[in-house]
């Protein structure tokens, strides 16, 4: 697979020419992977892959439908919170009751993603693995301190979301590698509140935030502030995060977050917005989020 | 699902045989792995309901159901769909009684230049057999990523109620 500029402006066709495999286990798509590396790369719902293929801003030599894999779509309830199947789409994330228990913030991502038939299409892993800075479930999953389960025919990797993404369209997934699974444990505190900022529903968004909170007589005690569309990857606003642990709970302490947050993320300007946008509604909509989940009766 | 490598033929293409069956047809047909579903269908199907507009999944004038969900079919290989349930909205009519739910887009003038209107009425055929009883936001909701671009938005809105109303669930069919 390579990434170069759009050199195909039809979408009407795919015109790059490419194998085709349907593994039938798990294990037999780890054996293609073993084999082939990045020569074969894995196919789920297809929304984002195939747009890509039609301009041929990537090229693929074997593609390998992972959508079928019984092993890959099951949402499970482990002793930390969830452990969600790659191939779970976002339909799914948001009709889930385990995922409504555990960490209904991800349901409410999911219903962001793009209207009902990308809805259905759509899966956490390949949004995870498409590696884009705007990916719909990146934010909270960033809050959560959710893990990645990276599978290959010698074993799995355990690795932190924080740590997945490495660059637009970059992840540490290794050639011989798949993503399985996401584990996401169950939050200590139902304060939360996300949203998507763009202009209609189908959009990619100009700016993604997701805030947790915990307060302990009227002190936050632990924060969280995942942010997309600001930075080459989905982020932490850490130091906004640190900044306001141990703070009182109150909406001067919540702007103040929402200052350092526009401080430290490096938006771009694109097609969808500007990077001076961004930082402004960054710093307005942290804040009020925070606000949000302050006044969440929990 | 079998597993299988496509290994180039003589004629360096890897074309197979897929199984789809669409509209209570079941269709044996040759594709190569990178042609869209979309594509098979209106080009070798000649079922020409569905169609291109956008083919970035922003328009959803192909909007098909597979397997009784809906799904873009611009956005979907062909060899994936192997052994798959397709309806497009050639298959909602009965001959050429139309679905209580074309019906309901013409007497409410619910389509003007058309191009948009299969991808709707396959939309609200999803939303009616999941929720017979819709409120207004739950239609608007349902229908949010179509776009049609004579912006004929009102009197859509207003067939999907005609069509709810007119449904056998509704108690109110002919």
């Amino acid at each position: 697979m390579e990434y170069k500029l759009a050199s195909n402006t039809t979408t009407r066709v795919i015109s790059q020419e490419f194998d085709y495999s349907v593994p039938a286990s798990l294990e037999e798509a780890l054996e293609l992977r073993d084999e082939h590396g990045d020569d074969v790369r894995p196919l789920a719902g297809g929304t984002d892959l195939l747009i890509q293929l039609k301009a041929d801003v990537r090229t693929e030599s074997h593609l390998m439908y992972v959508n079928g894999l019984d092993e890959l779509d099951d949402v499970s309830e482990t002793e930390e919170g969830l452990e969600i199947g790659a191939t779970v789409t976002y339909d799914d994330l948001m009709n889930s009751s385990l995922v409504d228990q555990h960490v209904p913030i991800l349901a409410e991502a999911a219903s962001d993603a793009g209207g009902v038939q990308v809805e259905k299409m759509g899966t956490i892993g390949g949004n995870l693995c498409n590696g884009s800075p705007a990916a719909s479930t990146a934010p909270p999953l960033l809050i959560l301190g959710a893990e990645v389960v990276l599978e290959s025919v010698d074993g799995e990797r355990i690795v932190p979301i924080e740590e997945f993404f490495t660059g637009p369209k970059r992840t540490v997934l290794e050639p011989n590698e798949l993503l399985t699974s996401v584990r996401v444990p169950t939050p200590a505190s139902d304060r939360w509140a996300h949203e998507e900022i763009k202009r209609v529903t189908e959009d990619l968004a100009k700016v993604i935030v997701s805030v947790s909170l915990e307060c302990d007589d009227g002190t936050v005690t632990d924060c969280g502030i995942g942010l997309g569309c600001v930075a080459p990857t989905p982020i932490r606003a850490t130091e906004a995060e640190a900044a306001i642990r141990g703070e009182p709970a109150t909406e001067e302490t919540f702007a103040r977050a929402g200052e350092i947050a526009s401080d430290e993320i490096s938006p771009i300007s694109d097609s969808r917005s500007t990077a001076e946008y961004r930082r402004l509604i960054t710093e307005t909509k942290v804040r009020d989020l925070l606000v949000d989940a302050h006044e969440t009766n929990v | 699902m079998s597993s299988e490598k496509i290994t180039h033929g003589d004629d360096g293409g890897n074309e197979r045989t897929i199984e789809l069956t669409i509209n209570d047809e079941t269709h044996q047909v040759r594709v190569k792995p990178n042609e869209l579903l979309l594509n098979v269908i209106r080009d070798k199907l000649d079922l020409t309901g569905p169609k291109y507009a956008c083919g970035t999944g922003e328009c959803r004038a192909c909007s098909i159901l597979v397997d009784g969900e809906p799904e873009l079919s611009c956005l979907r290989l062909a060899v994936t769909a192997d052994g798959s349930e397709i309806t497009t909205v050639e298959g909602l009519s009965d001959g050429r009684d139309l679905h209580e739910i074309q019906q309901s887009y013409l007497s409410e003038g619910g389509s003007q230049c058309g191009f948009c209107t299969p991808g709707f009425v396959i939309m609200t055929k999803d939303l009616l057999d999941n929720n017979p009883d819709p409120t207004e936001e739950e239609i608007r909701d349902h229908l949010k990523g179509n776009i049609c671009r004579c912006t004929g938005y009102n009197n859509i809105v207003e067939a999907v109620k005609v069509a709810a109303d007119r449904s056998p669930e509704n108690g109110e069919s002919e």
